[in-house]
């Protein structure tokens, strides 16, 4: 157990004790949450590590601390820590903290480390106890993703306004500017490398042309909700956007390639930056009694713009064969390193029903592609995934669920969690179920 | 036209029937009664509003019972178990601490009384000495 861990685990204990009245002053709480997970599924390796033999590395650890330390002035923090199969390995983390001043119910201010506002569910993602299902809709709320999504380090203006004088309901808002970190061997990382990593190319003289991100940096994150009550009691509509200015430095994995380039002229690093890229969501939600039924469509857009010339390295054949004599023949390896284009879309519907105290029932349909013509040609344009979930509530502080997803697709399966991907795609299933089971503890 | 007019009536009719019934009354301590209204008790204890007319607020909770879930399912438009989770969910993402719970409607009547600018509810039962009663029109 190292350090960071043990900590946690002293953090939670003295949660723990505290728990019967999570108040140790009259305006100072804690709160905490623990969750474990297993995940298996039938083929394909998703999430969680080896999840084709099962896999226990599903878990998410956070406790924060808050007051209210003038009338209209609230600050809190909150660590999170959790595993997520080569995610995570339960390092502590900042997941929010900040300073809340709300002047007025129509215009309140947030300064530090605050969730995204993006969709309706993305701020408390990681909280398990908070929804029917184990796994949110993999398309709209991609784990891929989570490093750009997670938090903003700014500032974030929001409030409340009745949109319709006389009538119920009311329009929430926010606006918020900053930016965000990028930890290596983060979730944007892992799926960049395993993106464009790529074995050996024979039309480039056996040169690998896969990159390794080296480093990513969030110049700046801007974006805005807006969430709707509308009179119609129990239906809310929403939307979100967000706009990245980002920098990504990858490195060819081919040393060789990577001289070769230089040598042409070329940076030592392939630099692609972006200002336009954009997740947007948008959605509707509505609850009618112990029913919940919620629907919401993601777009992520975005053009990445390389500082790579587009160069034709004219080289001597021995230096990719050694059976050919030295200046016997020439080899011509085209590097155009061009822009590049992502054209996400998603979209899920689905629905919960509170049985008893004790017992809830959901299901939802969830459609990913990774074209922007949102095409099935390929299993790897998409990934379609129906599952059912059932949730017991143990106690008031426990819960259990379990979870069945049949999936069609791999569009957003990872090839370092699944080495064949990157060999032979045929050795990969298109047509999988994945099971979940996952108890949680609240204070 | 007509199917804008149906929706319309449907809107409305939606609107009227699901006002709240009231089966629980609302007290209040230094609030003024007539800023109070089924909207705004809805929004304090949502966390969507602070104040009442000039009044900055308190609300408290009873931790179960029929009396709780008649106000959630009358006022609030939640279930229990929905209540719950939605201030779980302002906890865990800092915008929000989870209300204060009583255990009786004794107590909290008694928290009501010893703080200005509390706001609660309790069922027809429970004396209500030395706080004010609101009724939810």
């Amino acid at each position: 157990m190292n350090g960071s861990i043990r900590f946690l685990v002293a953090a939670l204990a003295l949660c723990v004790t505290l728990a019967p009245t999570t108040t140790l002053a009259q305006d100072v709480a804690i709160h905490g949450f623990a969750s474990q997970g297993y995940l298996r599924s039938s083929d394909n390796n998703f999430l969680g590590g080896n999840t084709a033999d099962g896999s226990a590395e599903y878990q998410e650890f956070a406790f924060n601390i808050s007051s209210n330390i003038e009338d209209n002035l609230r600050v809190g923090v909150q660590f999170f820590a959790r595993d997520l199969g080569p995610l995570g390995n339960n390092e502590i983390e900042l997941d929010w903290a900040f300073g809340d001043y709300r002047w007025q119910d129509e215009l309140g201010f947030r300064v530090g480390r605050f969730k995204m506002p993006y969709g309706f569910y993305n701020e408390t993602a990681d909280f398990d106890a908070a929804r029917t299902a184990i796994l949110m809709p993999t398309g709209v709320y991609d784990q891929r993703f989570r490093d750009l999504l997670v938090a903003v380090n700014g500032i974030q203006t929001y409030g409340r306004v009745n949109v319709i004088p006389g009538m119920s309901g009311g329009l929430d808002y926010t606006a918020f500017y900053g930016t965000t970190g990028m930890p290596a061997d983060g979730s944007v990382d892992r799926t960049f490398d395993a993106e464009y990593n790529s074995l050996p190319n024979p039309a480039m003289g056996g040169l690998s042309t896969g990159t390794n991100l080296q480093s990513a940096s969030v110049n700046s994150v801007a974006g805005g909700s807006l969430q709707w009550e509308t009179p119609l009691e129990g239906l809310r509509l929403g939307g979100s956007i967000v706009n990245y200015d980002v920098e990504f430095n990858f490195a060819f994995n081919d040393p060789m390639l990577s001289g070769l380039y230089q040598a042409f002229g070329g940076p030592s690093t392939l630099n692609f930056s972006t200002q336009n890229t954009n997740f947007s969501v948008f959605g509707a939600e509505y609850t009618w009694g112990d029913f919940v039924f919620a629907a919401e469509r993601s777009i992520w857009k975005g053009t990445f713009n390389s500082n790579a010339p587009s160069i034709v390295a004219q080289v001597d054949a021995n230096l990719l064969d050694s059976n050919v004599p030295p200046g016997m023949a020439t080899v011509d390896i085209p590097l155009e390193i061009g822009s590049d284009k992502v054209n996400y879309s998603s979209w899920y519907t689905q629905g919960s029903y509170r049985v008893n105290d004790w017992f809830e029932v959901g299901s939802y349909y969830s459609i990913y592609y990774s074209n922007g013509d949102r095409t099935k040609d390929s299993p790897n344009d998409y990934q379609q995934d129906i599952s059912i979930s059932t949730r017991f509530d143990i106690s008031y502080a426990m819960t259990f669920k379990l979870e069945a997803h049949f999936i069609e697709g791999y569009g957003q399966i990872l090839s370092d969690l699944n080495p064949t991907l990157m060999s032979d795609r045929s050795e990969l299933s298109d047509s999988w179920t994945m099971f979940a089971a996952k108890t949680s503890f609240v204070f | 036209m007509k199917k804008i007019t149906l929706f319309a009536l449907a809107l409305t009719v939606t609107v009227v029937t699901s006002l709240p019934a009231h089966a629980a009354k609302v007290i209040v301590n230094g609030v003024d009664a007539g800023s109070v209204n089924a909207e705004v008790v809805k929004n304090v204890f949502l966390g969507k509003a602070t104040k009442i007319g000039d009044t900055k607020v308190s609300f408290a909770i009873l931790a179960s019972g029929p009396t709780h879930e008649a106000f959630l399912d009358d006022v609030v438009g939640k279930s229990p178990s929905q209540f719950l989770s939605y201030w779980r969910k302002l906890a865990f993402s800092g915008k929000g601490s989870m209300p204060e719970e009583f255990g009786s409607e004794d107590a909290l009547v008694a928290f009501v009384k010893s703080t200005p600018g509390a706001i609660a509810y309790i069922g027809d039962g429970t004396a209500t000495d030395g706080v004010t009663v609101v009724a939810l029109d």
